[in-house]
């Protein structure tokens, strides 16, 4: 019974959450993400120095400024324990921060380190807000911070070992899931508590315009056009709701790591130049952790990631796994009969390339003749209504066999790309084979050459 | 436990660390109340509960208005808050809103207000009014530009139509609650 429950579970975490888009990783490009992974640690540490370094987390300033409210619970605690002297010591905790996070980036395998540079963190962040300040741009630094403290000890660091790699990849995903999750939330409660005003056409208007009285000692550089579109603020106001909503599902599929990473960047520089708020450290984790995504494909794929996206993609994965479901079995042969002297069909049949696994791809050129010829002549079908494909025992003609090519063809070059995009859809075969035919027919009278004659 | 069941027992604990934590944090959201009273979350668990308030295109905002130093009204009408400090109106709004629920809100002016009224003024007789003032965001779209040029300031589209309370630094509260134009 569990055992059903289990496999109920996994179905639907594999329905709802990843998507059939994911190419598989052997233990070899497992093992590199993770070195990646290291790698993306050791820059994380090093612009931790760079903030810590350049006084970007002046803690006495901190401590003075705003208007007086209660700290939160680790500064009333060190308050309660050391008093609130230590806080003075500037250089002292500026140095302590740079030597762990120099350190840590030096050494990311020494824990201590790590831990080092992430309580420093810790302990800046809830300064910075405490007593009335407020500050969540570093908020998602804190979280990756945590995260990292994931990363393989020195002990685990034996080469290639399967835990440090499992321990790299989780420590990945969690610095994912943490940066992914606070956009999922911030989604989530616009939702709960704008329900359908949410979707009025200026609900964007009104929150920039209202931010503007607020913060009106300077006027962001885009507010003024765009508080002036309804429909502007209202596309970006719809396109930031749907990926902030379903940004927790980016983790799973990793076609949208980039995709979405660049997206995320886009959105933070534009909220900076709409109301002057600048989350400069997230563009920076959204670079590093998503952008930079170790689990990205190596190559960028427009159809793979369109499949991907949550709702938008799914018309897409249907037709994909109908696709897959029509394809032809494995074969060793792919015949392709056409017409040799039409311009058009010789080309066609040079530039294409089957993938590697549909076996050897033979081009028969039906003036030439032949057994395979001989075998299509005695199909119902003129050879000049169209070129023939014949796998195993199975004949397709005319748009049919445009298609299937399309399906059986790599995406290696534009006009491979072209033609998969183009004919893997039956009904774009449907209609404009009959153009591609009328072109072979003014081409061959263009040469001066006779149609294929139906004896041979 | 054999080096096997603990190799297991360990991966299956790796696997839980990433959606356990995620739970954790969601989690975390709703014992926010139960376990911080001075804060709306407890510390590192965010909320980012970032512009989910939709405002009206007729709202309302508060403003601290400077009725005299030391007994001299100035010339024009001198809002001293909104300022450029958005923590101080942040910490007005508080104020304005328990003033105006009469929720005895002495204490937050004397220890809230009083130090921004004195940053800016210095140790003087000051009298000042906390004010409900209306905006129509019509029109500060409709002369935006103006108001990205400087011609006008965010005081102008103020149209202040209530006075919750009147202070005065040295002698405290002047009088209750005016309904005024």
């Amino acid at each position: 019974m569990s055992l059903r429950i289990r496999q109920g579970l996994r179905q639907i975490r594999r329905g709802m959450l990843s998507v059939d888009t994911a190419e598989h990783r052997t233990p070899a490009e497992l093992t590199r993400s993770a070195n990646n992974v290291v790698l993306l640690s050791r820059f994380y540490y090093v612009f931790l120095a760079y903030l810590v370094g350049t006084g970007h987390y002046p803690f006495g300033d901190a401590y003075s400024g705003g208007p007086p409210t209660a700290p939160l619970w680790p500064i009333r605690l060190a308050e309660q324990l050391v008093g609130t002297d230590w806080l003075g010591y500037e250089i002292a905790l500026t140095a302590a921060g740079l030597l762990f996070a120099l350190g840590a980036a030096a050494a990311p395998g020494t824990f201590v380190l790590r831990f080092g540079a992430f309580l420093h963190l810790f302990v800046h962040v809830a300064i910075r807000n405490s007593y009335g300040s407020i500050n969540h741009g570093v908020h998602v630094l804190l979280l990756v911070g945590f995260a990292l403290l994931f990363l393989p000890g020195r002990r685990h660091r034996q080469l290639h070992g399967r835990n440090s790699v499992r321990r790299c990849l989780t420590s990945l995903w969690l610095a994912q899931s943490v940066i992914l999750l606070s956009y999922t939330l911030s989604g989530v409660w616009k939702i709960w508590y704008g329900r359908l005003e949410l979707f009025s056409s200026d609900a964007l208007t009104r929150i920039l315009l209202d931010r503007l009285l607020a913060e009106a000692d300077e006027i962001p550089l885009l507010l003024p056009f765009v508080a002036q579109h309804n429909w502007l603020a209202q596309s970006m106001w719809l396109l930031t709701l749907y990926i902030e909503i379903f940004a927790l599902l980016v983790v799973f599929r990793p076609h949208l790591h980039r995709p979405i990473g660049a997206v995320l960047m886009l959105f933070h520089i534009t909220s900076d130049l709409l109301m002057n708020i600048s989350f400069s450290l997230n563009i920076v984790m959204v670079g590093l952790f998503l952008l930079l995504s170790p689990l990205a494909p190596d190559r960028f794929s427009l159809s793979g990631t369109v499949r991907s996206l949550p709702i938008v993609g799914l018309p897409f994965r249907i037709m994909k796994r109908r696709q897959r479901s029509q394809r032809p079995q494995q074969t060793e042969r792919v015949w392709l009969v056409y017409d040799g002297e039409c311009p058009m069909c010789n080309n066609y049949a040079r530039y294409l390339r089957l993938r590697q696994s549909v076996g050897e791809f033979v081009l028969v050129d039906a003036r030439q003749g032949g057994p395979i010829v001989d075998e299509v002549r005695r199909l119902p079908h003129d050879l000049n209504d169209g070129m023939v494909v014949k796998i195993g025992d199975r004949h397709y003609v005319g748009h049919e066999a445009l298609h299937v090519l399309a399906l059986l063809s790599t995406d290696h070059g534009a006009f491979n790309k072209f033609n998969r995009l183009a004919f893997s859809s039956p009904l774009i075969s449907r209609f404009t084979y009959p153009l591609m035919k009328a072109g072979r027919w003014v081409l061959l009278k263009l040469k001066g050459v006779a149609p294929i004659s139906p004896d041979g | 436990m054999t080096g096997t069941a603990a190799r297991t027992k360990r991966r299956r604990l790796w696997k839980l660390l990433v959606p356990g934590f995620i739970v954790l944090y969601i989690a975390m959201i709703p014992l926010n109340s139960v376990l911080e009273s001075e804060h709306v979350e407890v510390f590192p668990f965010f909320k980012w509960k970032l512009f989910t308030h939709i405002p009206d295109w007729e709202s309302f905002e508060y403003g601290l208005v400077i009725d005299a130093i030391d007994g001299e009204p100035p010339a024009e009408t001198y809002y001293l808050i909104p300022s450029d400090d958005v923590r101080d109106w942040k910490a007005l709004r508080r104020v304005a809103i328990a003033c105006a629920k009469d929720r005895g809100c002495e204490e937050d002016v004397t220890g809230v207000l009083y130090p921004i009224i004195e940053r800016a003024l210095g140790e003087r007789s000051i009298d000042f009014s906390i004010v409900k003032a209306d905006v129509d965001l019509h029109e500060l779209q409709d002369n935006i530009d103006d108001f990205a040029d400087g011609r006008l300031t965010r005081t102008d589209f103020f149209r202040p139509s209530e006075v919750i309370a009147q202070w005065n630094t040295r002698t405290g509260r002047l009088d209750a609650t005016l309904d005024g134009g």
